[in-house]
């Protein structure tokens, strides 16, 4: 089954691997075509909206507002650290705004979960601090339209688009 | 051209470069889309050059052959702190010591996460580091 998202089609499969207990980091560029990364503490995805928002610590947010500000080019890997499992989405940002009580406890319960992961599943377990020292606030969100999606489970199918079917119509 | 002033590793940052952890890597196309992506291994060459795994054809792979710049996020598995890096691609190895040192450590990594099947070193690819810094991400 597949849900509409924006101008492309994306699996139900993906809105369910987006809410589970993911790594996920940010890509953005300047205008001198300089690369940045953060670390996102967490996603929603609003599969009516055709949306991701993504929660983002101010202390991470220099140099990633300006570029956005410059030309809202937004790249976000999600990966399963178990699995390796994989995807590149990228998109355009509709709106950035500060966090909201709503949103903070999206981000806690993602946060909780990571903690929790790690201190269970991973290759060597972390302590909960490895998570936990993540200054997380204040925090705001970054919403952007989904426009293209990527395969980047490591193998031959990396960087293959996932689910890019035009919309009818 | 070489960096005016070279940047030294601190020796603070060695155990970030060990790939116990994946780092994570954002490049941008001539086009203007970024990219961001993991890398298994950011490797120490010396004091102001990193060499990162180049596994499979890639859209990093060919973003920094067009536009060399990259960030770069590794995490010290010791005390967890983040270290931000800047680089600009300099040049594949595809064989000798560099080479074969980051082949072997990357049967490792493979090993321990069950990818031997998957993770195949097609090169290690050279980076001038033009600046790191610990990220003030975390409390400490």
């Amino acid at each position: 089954m597949t849900s509409k998202i924006g101008e492309i089609m994306l699996s139900e499969d993906i809105v369910e691997f987006l809410h589970g207990v993911r790594v996920f980091a940010l890509g953005t560029r300047s205008p001198a075509l300089r690369p940045a990364t953060a670390r996102v503490m967490g996603v929603f995805a609003n599969a009516a909206k055709g949306q991701i928002s993504l929660f983002l610590p101010n202390v991470q947010c220099d140099p990633h507002l300006a570029n956005l500000a410059d030309n809202g080019l937004v790249a976000l890997t999600a990966e399963d650290p178990r699995s390796h499992r994989s995807y590149q989405l990228k998109g355009s940002v509709v709106e950035i705004r500060p966090s909201t009580d709503a949103d903070i406890a999206i981000r806690d319960v993602y946060r909780d979960k990571l903690m929790s992961y790690f201190r269970q599943h991973s290759f060597v377990p972390l302590p909960d601090h490895f998570i936990g020292d993540y200054i997380v606030d204040p925090s705001t969100t970054i919403t952007f339209r989904v426009l293209k999606i990527f395969n980047q489970t490591p193998g031959p199918n990396a960087g293959r688009p996932v689910d890019f079917i035009p919309v009818e119509g | 051209m070489p960096h005016a002033d070279p940047v030294t590793l601190p020796a603070e940052v060695m155990p970030a470069l060990q790939g116990a952890i994946p780092a994570t890597i954002v490049t941008c196309a001539l086009d203007g889309e970024p990219n961001a992506t993991t890398v298994s291994q950011v490797h120490y060459v010396d004091r102001n050059h990193v060499a990162l795994s180049f596994q499979f054809f890639s859209k990093t792979i060919r973003n920094v052959r067009e536009n060399p710049y990259a960030a770069v996020q590794v995490i010290n598995p010791v005390d967890f702190s983040v270290w931000l890096f800047d680089l600009r691609y300099d040049h594949s190895e595809t064989e000798g010591p560099l080479f074969d040192d980051m082949d072997m450590k990357l049967e490792a990594i493979a090993s321990m996460t069950g990818m031997s099947d998957v993770f195949k070193l097609r090169g290690a690819d050279v980076y001038e580091v033009l600046a790191v810094r610990k990220a003030p991400w975390r409390r400490t």
